[in-house]
């Protein structure tokens, strides 16, 4: 039994060794690195090849960070975009081929199960890419350490998440590719099924995005007619205590329709949270909705973004919005507050809201669901394997 | 070798009532009932789409039956524990061009579990048995066809199989390398393996099968050994210079010892026996005729006929075969 998954594995790494874009991308990833090798920061701005670009980096930002920042940003956009794609392209034919006429044949007549056959040469398909994140970030650590002195092993953190993101489309290609035995086929789809699961999450942040900035909106808005209503309620019982025929100062209070009449920015509040109230309550069904649809796909964003959690970075410099912008000032006679400094807050609040959503989610959630996905893609795959004539 | 199996000690194959549908419309096989003996080389034939090639898969778990009964090496067809005692090289095989014909032997072989120490060794010998030791580290992308039916027979070999089955393994290969397939098989056989063969080329089969059988239209329109299957057909040929007039036809009918059934085609009389004792008298009576005798053969029927009569008249069984190998009715 080990020597047949081993056969088929060193078989794997074969074929990959035997095609020129494994090892294209693998210079492309040295390359990458050595970039990363070749940049550094000081108190001038940004090193790179003993040449400085003056450039003004935010407060305590030292270079143990920076490598992180370099590792989130064009680090994590190498491994999960181009190197995904160029893996996408490269491995996209395994099963196709494997199931060809011709090829087929021959497996399926040893002693060994359809299923484990089947199973066996879809993680090796996963080689490609585990050799390329493995390389590639051991080499971000040995540099970063090397130039930076940043030997943070977290880094390595990488190589599980980035696999485990580039099994969620492994696992479609491998299906589309048994069902169309085509490995352009199995490639369209697989990419096809990417901009799907991008365009959910796309439109999940946005629902969610845009229902916090409403609520924060509506929020705001009450905030500033509870505060106005207050202020003018007190300035109508002063106003009322000068008066000379008033019956007596004490006791009075003004009606609400008083209220509003002295102060008709009090309504507009009202009618803007209220608006506001509405526009959130209308996106709930549409954003659970998506919430279920983006549920049950894999979460390859949010994978990838498992590794910001476990690296140190300056905030700041990934542009993230500040707590404080999200925060209007209703105290005092708030006579500056208006729409555009309300959407403005609101807007910060909802980003924020996004952020707080991403980091608090739960990991168990993130791989739990997405795993579980690739598992039914992968008990079809195998399903229609089993059950196919050759 | 291989000790035989207890249930079925000298059937290699023992198949009854195999079926294969493909949808509602495409019957490929309709009851296929086959025995291959266990030591013979077992030849496989039939016209395109006869369904030679479904049965070859199906006992390879490749194809999944209809309906089958039957056993392979005495273990139900569809066991794959079995498989690694059944070596297989597939028509049209395609074997993956990264790979030289020893990684290939040697990948085929831990796949059907030989130990590795076992594998190198077995590696080496049938690289040398089918003449490939000097290529054997050239990528298969840079191989003939022919180089690489030889690498595909060796690889069937790799787990020292007790029955091995060969779809075409002479399919785009030159004389000289039909030739050394053929020696190939016959080696094979030699050791005490079962070949069952399915090949296109009948002259090759003929050489080498033991017995054969004739699949039409997903049938087996005859099984048997060459001479089972020739046994009603052969005759004597008496070919004379000169045509022969048709009514002497009677006369040397008469003359024939065992009065077996005599025919003129202009100067070629037919005598249906096998016994040259019988013809004697016709060849004094053609003496005595004044006719010149120039030629005088015993024929049997070529393969090749027997299975184009199998092909066009299907429904004609030949004497001293069956219609399902050694079972007496047919399904």
């Amino acid at each position: 039994m080990i020597s047949q998954t081993w056969a088929i594995v060193v078989d794997g790494y074969r074929e990959l060794h035997a095609k020129k874009l494994f090892w294209a991308t693998m210079l492309l990833s040295g390359l990458v690195v050595a970039a990363f090798g070749a940049t550094s920061i000081n108190e001038n701005g940004i090193g790179v090849l003993g040449y400085t670009i003056e450039v003004t980096l935010p407060a305590g930002v030292t270079s143990e960070l920076w490598y992180n920042f370099l590792f989130l940003t064009f680090g994590t956009f190498w491994i999960t975009w181009v190197a995904s794609i160029l893996g996408l392209i490269t491995t996209a034919g395994i099963i196709p081929d494997f199931v060809s006429g011709g090829a087929i044949e021959l497996s399926l007549s040893k002693p060994i199960s359809r299923v484990r056959l089947f199973l066996t040469k879809y993680f090796v398909g996963l080689l490609f890419v585990t050799l390329q994140v493995s390389v590639f970030t051991v080499a971000c650590l040995l540099v970063f350490g090397i130039r930076g002195g940043n030997w943070d092993f977290r880094l390595l953190l990488a190589i599980p998440v980035v696999v485990c993101f580039f099994s969620y489309l492994h696992c479609v290609c491998a299906l589309a590719g048994v069902i169309t035995r085509s490995t352009i086929a199995a490639l369209l789809v697989t990419i096809l099924f990417w901009f799907i699961v991008f365009l959910v999450n796309a439109a999940e942040t946005t629902l969610y995005m845009q229902r916090a900035e409403a609520e924060a909106r509506s929020s705001t808005n009450s905030q500033v007619a509870d505060n106005f209503e207050a202020l003018t309620r007190e300035q109508l019982i002063a106003a009322r205590s000068l008066e000379e025929d008033a019956p007596t100062s004490t006791g009075w209070e003004p009606s609400d329709d008083e209220i509003l009449a002295a102060n008709p920015f009090i309504q507009s509040r009202r009618d803007a949270a209220e608006r506001s109230e509405r526009s959130a309550r209308s996106i709930t069904p549409w954003y659970r909705g998506v919430r279920v649809a983006e549920l049950t796909l894999p979460k390859t964003g949010d994978t990838i973004d498992l590794l910001s959690r476990y690296l140190p970075t300056p905030e700041e410099m990934f542009g993230l919005p500040d707590a404080d912008d999200a925060v209007v000032d209703v105290s005092g006679d708030a006579s500056d507050i208006d729409d555009r400094k309300i959407n403005n807050a609101a807007q910060a609040s909802g980003a924020l809201a996004v952020v707080e959503a991403a980091r608090t989610r739960p990991v168990w959630s993130i791989l739990g669901t997405s795993l579980a996905f690739e598992a039914v893609i992968l008990a079809i795959a195998c399903l229609i394997f089993r059950r196919r004539d050759f | 070798m291989h000790a035989a199996t207890a249930k079925t000690p000298d059937l290699a194959i023992d198949l009854t009532g195999v079926h294969k549908r493909y949808g509602k419309k495409v019957h490929a096989l309709r009851g296929v009932d086959m025995q291959v003996r266990r030591g013979e080389v077992f030849g496989l034939l039939g016209p395109n789409g006869a369904g030679k090639s479904t049965l070859v898969k199906i006992l390879m778990t490749v194809i999944r039956p209809t309906k089958c009964a039957g056993t392979v090496l005495g273990d139900r067809v569809g066991k794959k524990s079995t498989l690694a005692r059944v070596g297989y090289l597939p028509e049209h095989h395609a074997f993956a061009g990264y790979l030289t014909g020893r990684q290939v032997v040697d990948y085929f072989g831990a796949m059907q579990g030989v130990p590795r120490k076992a594998r190198r060794a077995r590696t080496e010998q049938l690289l040398e048995l089918v003449g490939m030791k000097e290529w054997a580290d050239q990528k298969v992308r840079k191989y003939s066809k022919g180089m690489r039916q030889r690498v595909g027979i060796a690889q069937s070999l790799i787990a020292d199989p007790e029955l091995v089955l060969l779809d075409e393994p002479t399919d785009g290969v030159d004389p000289v390398g039909r030739r050394d397939i053929r020696r190939i098989v016959e080696h094979v056989k030699g050791e005490g393996r079962t070949v069952l063969l399915n090949s296109h080329l009948l002259s090759e089969l003929e050489m080498v099968c033991d017995r054969v059988s004739i699949l039409v239209k997903g049938q087996v329109a005859t099984q048997g050994s060459l001479d089972e299957l020739t046994a009603g057909d052969r005759r004597f040929e008496i070919r004379c210079t000169a045509p022969l007039p048709a009514a002497a036809a009677t006369d040397l009918a008469e003359r024939v010892g065992d009065g077996s059934p005599t025919s003129i085609d202009g100067s070629v009389v037919r005598i249906n026996t096998t016994d040259p004792e019988a013809i004697q008298p016709v060849l004094c009576r053609l003496n005595e005729m004044g006719a010149v005798i120039e030629h005088v053969e015993a024929k049997k029927p070529s393969l090749e006929e027997l299975f184009l009569r199998a092909v066009e008249q299907p429904g004609s069984a030949t004497p001293g075969a069956d219609r399902g190998g050694s079972k007496e009715a047919d399904s």
